[in-house]
């Protein structure tokens, strides 16, 4: 609230003040009437004016003005001779009260308009301070907004992804089973429909799991079931599982020779490969190559490969890919297998990155898990 | 035409799809191709030139997008979309681009296989726009511009008239509203679908049995209409 110097009123309060400052001169003059025999002019002066001062910062300009003139007259009257009368004998006293009076109006005056400027100053340094913490108030509650907008949004492309990963199996199951139903159809092309039934609803179950795994990846849940196995019954086991979605598609393995066993969770590991080899197939055409390497990288350390000739990644896009709602090119179901097997290779301390893939284009997948503890 | 000479495309990169697709249409009676994206696709449909191109919306490389453009350019066979509920703008779009209808995922092989018969049955029998034919339940004679509806003569205005001629020359197609407006009104009238809506209200007045049931003209909800003269 903005300090109203000007606007004097007369009102209770201010004759209070009135009656003050002429309550503390008649105690001060008492006072140094008391003590005249210690005291000289000068200190009766200065503590006269030490007095304006004080009532000029306590009580305000019009006191502090009404208080120079009665000091003025009272030191007149009491200190200045001839004493007990306002009459001044010699000349150079006439000018030690000219004096007196003006040092006491002028500091009295100053004093009340600097305590004016201190309350406006902390009156507007409360302002500041309100403001200051409405706007960091409002920031925040901002920032809260936008933390949730993004997290909502983060939310949706995932649920986005997610669904699209159930209902791709579900509607090869559904079409399957409407076409068995619908149509007298040959035994064998009936068998082959029962088989992708069959496949796709794996594929179900272990997206499913899949998702179970990340979850508790990601709330440190998870208890890996470590056990001594070979890199090639893991390769072999996730091969397996991809079979059908690798039909057409020219796969290689190559495992080197004499790898170290590793101590992992063969389930969650065998899980890896196999989002990285559904994640080939799809973006891979017919008959293009894809190649899955299992290599030793140091003393250790076992590096597993996915490489296909697929449409590939942008270096610029590589490390986002393996966040859970990451879409490459609008494309939804890619993120999530590769935010798991992320979170698979972590849970094993290990790193997942990726490199060109073959033939100039496509992507390389690569992992690397410590062999880990010996029983 | 012999339907088992019917050839149709389709376009999907779930390879799972893909092969319950060709063993259902097989056994249906069509022949069919697959190709695992929109480049592939293309390819296909220049060299095959199938009666009907069935295709995904969301694939690698080339999208479902893409190919209807791509097609549209060369050709006006109908393009059944498989579409799901995550991609509905995409969906809007592939149908304003010339696609000819959707089928939801995940779908059973019935209602696929009926989509498919309904546009197939439209491009075997082309309407002439100037000559009077016949199309279901509705005889037109465009040049009198008469139109009858089982039989009983209906009264049509000018605009009406021209908005049914133009369902029944795309009888069975999704047709969506910026399409329809686009048609009748110009391209300049595409944001405004309440204008459909009014003449689509009073053309079923006229037209249905029971306008609030409708036979004929049916809405597609927040898409457009389908018209369908049987």
């Amino acid at each position: 609230m903005p300090y109203n110097v000007s606007t004097v009123t007369w009102n209770a309060r201010s004759a209070f003040r009135y009656l003050m400052a002429t309550v503390a001169l008649t105690m001060l003059v008492a006072l140094l009437e008391m003590l005249r025999p210690a005291l000289n002019q000068t200190t009766n002066a200065l503590a006269l004016v030490l007095a304006v001062i004080l009532i000029a910062v306590t009580a305000g300009r019009g006191p502090a003005l009404y208080a120079a003139i009665l000091a003025g007259l009272s030191f007149n009257y009491f200190f200045i001779g001839p004493f007990y009368s306002l009459r001044i004998g010699r000349p150079e006293d006439l000018l030690a009260f000219l004096v007196f009076v003006a040092t006491a109006i002028l500091v009295g005056q100053m004093s009340s308009r600097l305590e004016k400027r201190v309350i406006q100053t902390e009156a507007q340094q409360q302002q500041l301070e309100r403001v200051r913490v409405d706007y960091q108030r409002a920031s925040a509650e901002a920032a809260e907004a936008g933390e949730l907008r993004r997290s909502e949004q983060l939310k949706t492309a995932l649920l986005d992804a997610i669904a699209h990963d159930l209902r791709t199996p579900l509607t090869s199951i559904k079409a399957a089973i409407s076409t068995i139903r619908q149509q007298p159809v040959p035994g064998e092309v009936e068998q082959e429909l029962y088989e992708v039934i069959e496949q796709e609803a794996d594929r179900l179950n272990h997206f499913i799991q899949g998702m179970m795994d990340l979850a508790q990846l990601e709330a440190g849940q998870v208890t890996l079931d470590s056990r001594q196995v070979s890199a090639e019954a893991i390769v072999e086991d996730a091969m397996l599982r991809a079979e059908p979605l690798l039909a057409g598609h020219n796969v290689t393995i190559s495992v080197e020779p004499d790898l170290p066993a590793l101590r992992v969770d063969p389930r969650l590991v065998s899980q890896v490969i196999y989002s990285l080899l559904e994640n080939a197939a799809r973006y891979s055409g017919p008959g293009d190559r894809i190649e899955v390497a299992v290599q030793r990288s140091a003393e250790n350390i076992v590096r597993f490969s996915v490489a296909d000739a697929g449409p590939g990644i942008a270096p610029e896009l590589r490390s986002q890919v393996f966040q859970k709602f990451f879409r490459a090119g609008g494309q939804a179901g890619f993120g999530v297998g590769l935010a798991i097997a992320h979170a698979i290779v972590q849970a094993h301390r290990g790193r997942i990155w990726i490199e060109d893939g073959l033939q100039g284009r496509g992507i390389n997948v690569k992992f690397e898990i410590p062999a880990g503890d010996r029983v | 035409m012999n339907e088992a000479l019917r050839k149709i495309l389709v376009v999907d990169d779930e390879a799972q799809i893909t092969r319950v697709l060709r063993r259902g249409l097989e056994s249906a009676g069509f022949q069919v191709r697959i190709a695992a994206d929109g480049r592939a696709g293309l390819e296909s449909f220049r060299a095959w030139l199938p009666d009907l191109v069935i295709t995904d919306l969301s694939m690698p490389g080339l999208d479902g997008l893409g190919l209807c453009e791509r097609i549209r350019q060369i050709s006006e066979v109908p393009i059944l979309v498989l579409s799901v509920r995550e991609d509905e703008t995409t969906k809007v779009k592939a149908l304003d681009l010339g696609a000819d209808d959707y089928v939801a995922k995940p779908f059973g092989m019935a209602e696929l296989t009926a989509r498919i018969r309904a546009l197939l049955r439209r491009t075997s029998a082309p309407l002439q726009k100037d000559d009077p034919y016949e199309a279901g339940d509705f005889r037109i004679d465009p040049q009198q511009r008469l139109v009858e509806v089982c039989g009983r003569p209906v009264h049509l205005t000018p605009k009406e008239f021209e908005l049914l001629q133009f369902f029944l020359l795309n009888r069975g197609k999704v047709l969506t509203h910026r399409v329809i407006l686009s048609a009748i009104w110009g391209s300049g009238s595409t944001e405004q679908p309440e204008y459909l809506r009014v003449f689509v209200g009073n053309l079923r007045k006229k037209l249905e049995p029971n306008p609030a049931a409708p036979k004929y003209i049916k809405t597609e909800p927040w898409i457009g209409y389908r018209f369908d003269p049987w």
